[in-house]
């Protein structure tokens, strides 16, 4: 099958691009020309010099990590968080349940029961983080924005299982009597021309 | 349609008696019989010139609910010639312990693409030289992709083989013998840098030179295929991110496009702009990773930080625009997650100057350099031929001189729109597979640039909130969105009844993917054409009469990845 069998193909405009390659010596004494041309050209040389030139420039790209840290961008997907209301600062998960449904990796456990006013609130909440992927998704299908991916993304933990409760994930009552909770920019929030008609999150039920 | 019935019409002609055709999308679908099918295989092959064999996979029907002949049905597709065309052929397997002849004789690639059917749904290939495991370990029982084998059954493995019952029928051939000719036996890898994954390549060694060769893989196996089975189309995504995760997205877009074309929706031109970008910079991350790992294999590690550095810029954008660095999870059926952000052309084209400036400075470093040349030049060279019977695809088809590229000869998603060139090699050594991969970014540097430039406004979702997740104000605000919301959570994206084969340029070649559905949320049955499987199955036979140190240089040129191979 040579090249011209396919040149011929109605492929539109475009060009083929052949890989520049000479032919290979076959003889000894081609190859040793080659060796002699490959040698004497002075090539070798570049490497040093680009060595040279990135030893004397000082532009150092190694970054400090526990002093320094990367900027990671507003979508980023690190560890859960659990939203509370703006206009009552209770939380918002309802116990839908979909999250559960919808994780890939099974590790999201949760109960619900009837609170004293006959209402549904969240019993048992967690999140086996030895599990989680950390894809998104149960921040996408989240109806009511309650869990979310929040920035922290370092973790250490004595056993691969190691678990995050609803506790844990809850924004701090004080953080949110401050008004600083944060709404999460990245999977499963709404489209950012919508913030003005969704600044407080809807109470009509 | 009509054309692809006429082209063939030869076949239907001569084997008219036992052939029922449909068709699969735009695929003929042929079924044969049993015993017939070696005669139509070596008729497709040898008269209609179909000489790329894609991928061969079986469907279990004990579950299905349309009543089938039998249990088992064995797909095989091939690829014409002319690479546009593909057909497909169905057989019934009566009985799976006597099962089919095997085709192996007719295509070399067969021979592990059998091996991995008998392995995950236990099918006999008669004639079969070495019919064994292949993903799951040797000490596995049962076959896991039957339906009635339990997903939650996995086995463990206790004890390695040693390969033997593979390389003693290969030095017989070879009439050698490990103690008259002082071989050695050597393992490659499997855990090893050099081996780029977990791949185990047992070498019979002369000297420095490689006599014979076998390769154990499966260390990598999740059983993806598997899991497709029990997760929604949806929920498959974010797997498809580890098939191969040097470029994760280019995987969620081939699978998501597969199913949208299998409900015949096509996105807004916008999602589709966004994806081709995407496409072709998760092309360019994963020739980076590549080369720069090849030119480390080789010693050259400045120039791994020149293509490595650019990569990170890579990673860096796409993790600001999809929220994760590797695994972006951010393709759905439908659409995607998000829209671009602001400032995000001036963050692209930063990352673009950037790898251009580093393959810039690499191939200033190399391309000259005697040791580099003189190193991959003429190593393990594959002809066009064996190119196409080895199955071959992608850039170490290219770089074979066979000008075969999905984005030309079947374009979609505008790619016959965008001006850049097709990259084909001469020698298919080496060195053509590595400068195939150079040059191959710089052409999708290009598209990238156009469609950047062009990309049109509007919407990047399709509308139908069957599909798609409705927006958050009207999950908030109305009982529709409210029960898409739901229904899709529970339910998944409903894909209607069929099968399908969508084909994808992928980094690496021919990335497809089978899927069967029964109507329902949840596919029947994936199954992954992944090229670096079939590009695999080559390795120990184009290293052999090859150095030790050679054979490293071309396991990193042929860009196996362990993910993808194993899934
Ligand atoms: S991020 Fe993914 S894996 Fe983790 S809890 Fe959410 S849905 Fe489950
Ligand atoms: S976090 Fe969201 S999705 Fe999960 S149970 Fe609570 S409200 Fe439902």
């Amino acid at each position: 099958m040579s090249l011209e069998q396919f040149k011929d193909r109605n492929v539109g405009e475009q060009n083929y691009y052949q890989v520049d390659i000479a032919d290979y010596p076959t003889t000894g004494w081609g190859k040793f020309k080659r060796a002699v041309d490959r040698t004497f050209k002075g090539e070798l040389f570049v490497g040093l010099w680009v060595v040279m030139r990135e030893m004397i420039k000082f532009d150092i790209h190694t970054v400090q990590y526990p002093k320094e840290k990367l900027p990671i961008g507003p979508r980023y997907r690190a560890v859960h968080e659990m939203l509370r209301l703006w206009e009552s600062d209770t939380e918002r998960c309802i116990g839908c349940g979909l999250c559960e449904k919808i994780c890939i990796s099974d590790c999201i456990r949760m109960d619900t029961r009837y609170d004293e006013n006959s209402r549904k609130e969240v019993g048992e909440y967690s999140i086996n983080l030895g599990r989680c992927i950390f894809c998104g998704y149960c921040a996408e299908v989240c109806p009511e924005l309650a869990i979310v991916h929040g920035p922290r993304y370092e973790n250490t933990s004595e056993q691969r299982a190691h678990y995050v409760t609803f506790e844990d994930m809850l924004t701090p009552i004080d953080v949110m009597k401050a008004g600083a909770q944060k709404e999460y920019p990245g999977f499963g929030a709404i489209t950012p021309h919508e913030d003005e008609r969704v600044q407080k999150t809807p109470l009509a039920y | 349609m009509k054309d692809d019935l006429l082209e063939i019409q030869p076949l239907l002609d001569k084997f008219e008696t036992t052939l029922l055709l449909r068709m699969m999308g735009d695929t003929p679908l042929v079924s044969v019989e049993n015993e017939q099918l070696f005669t139509v295989v070596d008729f497709l092959k040898n008269k209609m010139d179909y000489s790329l064999l894609l991928d061969i996979t079986a469907v279990d029907n004990l579950d299905i609910s349309h009543p089938t002949s039998t249990r088992f049905e064995l797909i095989y597709l091939f690829r014409h010639k002319e690479f546009s065309r593909i057909l497909a052929l169905k057989t019934a397997v009566a009985d799976p312990d006597t099962g089919v002849e095997s085709i192996v004789s007719l295509y070399e690639v067969a021979d592990w693409l059998e091996r991995e059917v008998w392995d995950q749904y236990g099918i006999v290939f008669q004639n079969h030289p070495t019919l064994k495991r292949i993903l799951n370990h040797n000490e596995f029982v049962g076959h896991p992709m039957r339906k009635d084998y339990e997903i939650t059954k996995g086995q463990y493995c206790t004890q390695t083989q040693d390969m033997m019952d593979e390389m003693k029928p290969l030095l017989d051939a070879r009439g050698l013998e490990m103690e008259r000719d002082e071989l050695m036996i050597l393992n490659l890898g499997p855990s090893h840098p050099a081996s780029h994954g977990t791949i185990r390549t047992l070498v019979a060694l002369d000297g420095e030179t490689i006599r014979a060769g076998a390769s154990e893989i499966g260390y990598l196996h999740r059983g993806f295929e598997k899991s497709c089975e029990n997760h929604t189309y949806n929920q498959i995504i974010p797997y498809t991110d580890r098939l191969n995760y040097c470029s994760a997205l280019m995987n969620n877009i081939a699978f998501a496009k597969t199913v949208e074309d299998m409900m015949g929706i096509t996105l807004p031109d916008r999602g589709i702009f966004i994806r081709v970008i995407l496409t072709e910079l998760s092309r360019v991350i994963d020739h980076l990773v590549c080369l720069a790992a090849g030119l480390l294999d080789m010693g050259a590690q400045t120039n791994y930080w020149y293509l490595f550095n650019p990569r990170n810029n890579a990673y860096d954008f796409l993790s600001k625009l999809t929220g994760a660095r590797l695994t972006n999870s951010y393709m759905r059926i439908g659409g995607m997650t998000h829209d671009l952000y602001e400032g995000w052309r001036a963050d692209l084209d930063d990352v673009l100057k950037k790898v251009d400036s580093g393959i810039a400075q690499t191939l200033q470093m190399i391309q000259h350099n005697r040791i580099y040349n003189d190193r991959i030049q003429n190593v393990s060279p594959v002809s066009a031929e064996q190119a196409i019977a080895y199955g071959f695809t992608g850039p170490n088809l290219r770089a074979s001189g066979v000008a075969y590229d999905l984005r030309f000869d079947k374009p979609y998603y505008y790619y016959d729109h965008f001006d850049f060139d097709l990259v084909v090699g001469s020698q298919g050594d080496t060195y053509d597979r590595m400068m195939v991969r150079f040059e191959e970014m710089l052409q999708s540097m290009r598209i990238i640039t156009q469609a950047a430039d062009e990309i049109p406004g509007g919407e990047i979702n399709i509308a139908d909130h069957r599909i798609v997740m409705p927006p958050k104000t009207a999950v908030y605000n109305t009982i529709e969105g409210m029960m898409n919301q739901f229904k899709l959570v529970y339910e998944g994206v409903k894909v209607p009844k069929g099968e399908y084969y969508g084909a994808f340029e992928a980094a690496n070649g021919e990335l497809g993917f089978y899927i069967v559905s029964d109507g329902s949320g949840t596919p029947y049955k994936v199954k992954v054409r992944a090229p670096s499987f079939v590009h695999m199955a080559a390795y120990p036979k184009i290293i052999e009469n090859y150095q030790v140190a050679d054979a490293i240089m071309t396991l990193g040129s042929l860009n196996i990845i362990a993910g993808e191979m194993d899934r």
